[in-house]
């Protein structure tokens, strides 16, 4: 009887033990998005909307921080890669947002590949007779 | 001197020689050069060139510039150098280019066997991706759809407003070879450009077609005629005065 309780007694703490060390771990916190480099026909990639002329890429560094202002591994994908389409770059956390054709869809923003942020993004006509 | 150390040295000298050859050809411009369209992010750029018409050797890879302007319809292929790799003769075919694939990117242009082709007006990107699939760097191009046509000497296509034949006036016997040359808003336009050439009367002066877009205008005999070429729903007529 003492035994078996031991051992429900054990196990217990350790599971404890394991929400414990999961609850106190650092957090996802915020995310970054910096260093854009926009198209000729410009564009806009931030946490509240994405807007990108058809045709066109912009460029931005993408940064998920922990809430111990440690980096986070991200990452950045679209629910519609036919309207617009997300490649990583070359250079470290750059992310590529390539707009294929006018339309909506929606990206997600991942830290540690979690999804953090889901942001509205839309594929805007060129105009007319663009200035370039 | 050992007869395999002189066979080695030939196969090193015919090695190099080989080398310098594929180099020379493909040797790539400089950093800045007008040939050399640099990549927005910095990482290469991307060099031009369409050979299926003569309006393209203005902008093969031994020519001046990279062109500001593609007509709509019109066929051509891109190159992307690393940035490294910029400058001298460098051996395009080394393992810095295996894998660099170069993708269109929206509805402006588009890819097949022939290369890119030019597809809608409006202004076009181009990817350089690795093997990997992660984006190097990006250009833009303006596609636009030509509203004229320009006639042009075959060996001086260029974008000087002066190089454009406006008429002919020809001595007999005397011959020149030209090119139509697509143009927009006045300004000449990269891309191959099919057309068709006719002389209202041959027995005043004739077009006979050579190779690469070039035909040859010959003067027969004196009188007046009007050479018309017709090509993507344009055309254009010029006068031609042949005389003694």
């Amino acid at each position: 009887m003492s035994r078996s309780f031991d051992t429900v007694r054990c196990a217990v703490l350790g599971a404890l033990c394991f929400i414990g060390s999961v609850a106190c771990g650092p957090d996802y916190d915020r995310l970054e998005l910096t260093g854009q480099k926009g198209s000729p026909l410009g564009g806009t990639v931030n946490a509240q909307m994405i807007s990108i002329p058809e045709g066109m890429i912009v460029k931005v560094h993408v940064v998920p921080w922990n809430d111990d202002d440690e980096p986070m591994r991200g990452g950045a994908r679209s629910l519609d890669t036919s309207i617009l389409d997300v490649w990583p770059v070359v250079s470290d956390r750059d992310f590529a947002f390539v707009a294929n054709k006018v339309g909506r869809t929606s990206v997600e923003f991942q830290a540690n590949g979690r999804t953090v942020l889901t942001v509205h993004a839309e594929v805007t006509p060129q105009p007319e007779q663009p200035a370039f | 001197m050992h007869p395999s150390t002189i066979v080695d040295r030939r196969r090193a000298a015919s090695s190099l020689a080989f080398v310098i050859l594929i180099a020379g050809c493909n040797g790539n411009p400089t950093e800045g050069s007008a040939n050399y369209r640099t990549g927005e992010l910095g990482n290469g750029g991307f060099l031009f060139a369409c050979d299926d018409s003569v309006t393209c050797d203005h902008y093969s890879n031994s020519a001046t510039t990279f062109p500001h302007q593609i007509a709509s319809g019109a066929n051509f292929r891109l190159r992307f150098v690393p940035t490294n790799d910029q400058g001298g003769s460098v051996d395009l075919d080394g393992p810095s280019y295996q894998g660099i694939t170069i993708d269109p990117v929206g509805p402006f242009i588009g890819k097949g066997t022939m290369g890119f082709a030019a597809l809608a007006p409006g202004i076009a990107t181009f990817a350089a991706k690795n093997a990997k699939g992660s984006l190097i760097d990006y250009g833009t191009v303006r596609i636009v759809k030509p509203d004229a046509i320009a006639v042009v000497g075959a060996t001086s296509v260029s974008e000087s407003e002066s190089s454009r034949i406006p008429r002919f006036n020809l001595h007999v016997g005397e011959a020149v070879d030209i090119v139509a040359v697509a143009e927009y808003e006045d300004e000449l336009v990269a891309g191959a450009f099919n057309v068709a050439w006719s002389s209202r009367d041959d027995d005043v002066a004739a077009v006979d077609r050579r190779s690469r877009g070039v035909v040859t205008l010959s003067a027969k005999a004196p009188g007046k005629t009007v050479l018309t070429i017709e090509g993507s729903a344009l055309s254009r007529d010029v006068d031609v005065e042949v005389i003694r």
